[in-house]
């Protein structure tokens, strides 16, 4: 299921910050920033420190650029990145840091398995914004908040039921629209 | 089971994993066919996905503007024209893509605009909800300390979550809304703005004048943009919230208007009713009532 709507190999991305080229320096921005910002939240678990790691990364390759040759595929090389700054990050503010993220080896299976995920969020994100409102916001209180149903119904004064139905409303449509009908996995 | 009941099934079983009874059923369920296995796999996974989202959401355009400013005077140095289309590329995709958050900048105020074509909500820092039909404006207090929005245009209903400590304004071009903690909509059309109380009590400000609006009889009111007059009609025009609150109440209403109000909600070309009914006064309440529900109890009440 991986699809993503730049691609762009090594060469071309390192050449682009030789040259500070900034309109493909934007296109990169444009097309990873956002995966990148779910992985650094996958391992931070903080909204804002997550984006600071993601912005730091770009900032970085920016100022940097001369130095940096990238290898490989650009994504795992950014998410490989992203990783490793996180984890610093969480060091340096004497943070847990998580079993997960020291175990997590950049290897290719995993790199895989990681976008496949990380795409699907960004699915869901997208797709998200097309629920009817009231159902989308039980839905971003259940999953993007972590509430459990007995405390959405609570605050929002509305049954149980209520809330397990349109739960499985969002379920459904986010499964009907995912990549236009095809099969996960 | 019907395919909904079974999605709720499997939710109410994943939001329950110590629940004995429930896995048996799911196990025996699973056991059934491999397509069921198919399903639930495909709704855990997404129901795990979900879950390890961030609250808020990252918006590449105005992340690409902030790191822009850093990058700038690196890039002047260089190329001084390609910067400004760069930039003025950002500007325009972040309008183009809408439904999103941006500051604008040295003040506190946040703009957004709901993404083309649909009904949009935000919660505002103080959990009290906007929910706003297509093609809404609105600016709010980014720390939210003072609670100001600014309806800039379209139509919006609000929320309000209780705080007798602060007052909630709402501004809507000559109009100011004030309340403690309620719930109303304020729509701005071309010649008026107009504000409807769907549940406590607000008072409404405009050139110098005040109105106390309540909900229930007696609800609206417009101010016109000529000469901020204000105007309350009688009558109760709480189901003009419908949109947002999926609320519909009937009190001793001709079944004909009510069946011309259910027809608009659910977008449908007409709710039919049989002639010697139509002048029949019926009373009615349905909340977050799917269509087909909604059109069954509007024939029973009705006995049609």
């Amino acid at each position: 299921m991986t699809q993503d709507g730049y691609h762009i190999s090594a060469e071309e991305a390192t050449e682009a910050l030789r040259s500070r080229n900034a309109g493909v320096f934007q296109k990169i921005y444009a097309a990873y920033s956002e995966e990148l910002f779910l992985l650094a939240y996958r391992w931070v678990k903080d909204n804002d420190l997550a984006k600071e790691v993601v912005q730091s990364l770009f900032a970085h390759l920016w100022e940097k650029g001369q130095q940096i040759e990238i290898t490989g595929n650009v994504r795992h090389y950014l998410y490989r990145s992203v990783t490793n700054r996180s984890i610093n990050e969480l060091k340096r503010r004497s943070r847990n840091v998580s079993e997960e993220a020291l175990q997590w080896q950049a290897d290719n299976a995993s790199l895989h398995e990681i976008t496949d995920h990380l795409l699907l969020q960004k699915e869901i994100i997208r797709l998200a914004q097309g629920l009817a409102p009231r159902c989308r916001e039980i839905f971003l209180l259940s999953r993007f908040e972590g509430m459990e149903p007995a405390e959405i119904a609570e605050r929002l004064g509305i049954t149980v039921n209520t809330v397990y139905f349109q739960l499985a409303v969002a379920l459904k449509y986010l499964r009907n629209h995912l990549l236009d009908g095809k099969k996960l996995q | 089971m019907n395919n909904n009941d079974i999605t709720g099934f499997i939710i109410d079983c994943l939001t329950d994993p110590g629940n004995r009874d429930k896995q048996a059923a799911l196990n025996k369920w699973l056991e059934e066919s491999e397509e069921n296995q198919h399903l639930y796999a495909e709704l855990k996974q997404l129901w795990i996905a979900a879950a390890a989202i961030p609250p808020m959401p990252f918006n590449v355009d105005e992340g690409w503007q902030e790191l822009s400013e850093q990058m700038a005077p690196a890039a002047r140095v260089k190329r001084m024209s390609p910067w400004k289309i760069v930039a003025a590329a950002a500007v325009l995709l972040f309008l183009a893509a809408g439904g999103w958050w941006w500051q604008t900048s040295g003040d506190d105020w946040i703009t957004y605009a709901t993404p083309t074509g649909d009904i949009d909500s935000i919660t505002l820092p103080d959990s009290s909800m906007i929910h706003m039909k297509a093609g809404t404006v609105l600016a709010y207090r980014k720390l939210f300390k003072e609670r100001e929005v600014k309806l800039l245009q379209g139509e919006a209903y609000f929320d309000v979550v209780k705080d007798p400590q602060r007052q909630f304004l709402v501004t809507a071009d000559k109009s100011t809304v004030k309340v403690l903690g309620t719930a109303f909509n304020v729509r701005i059309e071309s010649t008026f703005t107009e504000v409807i109380v769907f549940e406590g009590k607000i008072s409404l400000h405009s050139g110098g004048k005040k109105l106390v609006l309540s909900s229930g009889s007696g609800n609206l009111a417009t101010v016109s943009r000529n000469d901020d007059e204000i105007r309350h009609p009688i009558g109760n025009y709480s189901n003009q919230c419908a949109w947002a609150t999926n609320d519909l109440v009937f009190e001793n209403e001709e079944a004909e208007n009510v069946a011309s109000v259910l027809a608009a909600h659910y977008h449908l070309s007409e709710v039919k009713v049989v002639e010697n009914l139509r002048h029949k006064r019926i009373t009615l309440r349905l909340h977050n009532t799917p269509q087909d529900e909604a059109l069954e109890i509007f024939a029973a009440v009705l006995d049609q």
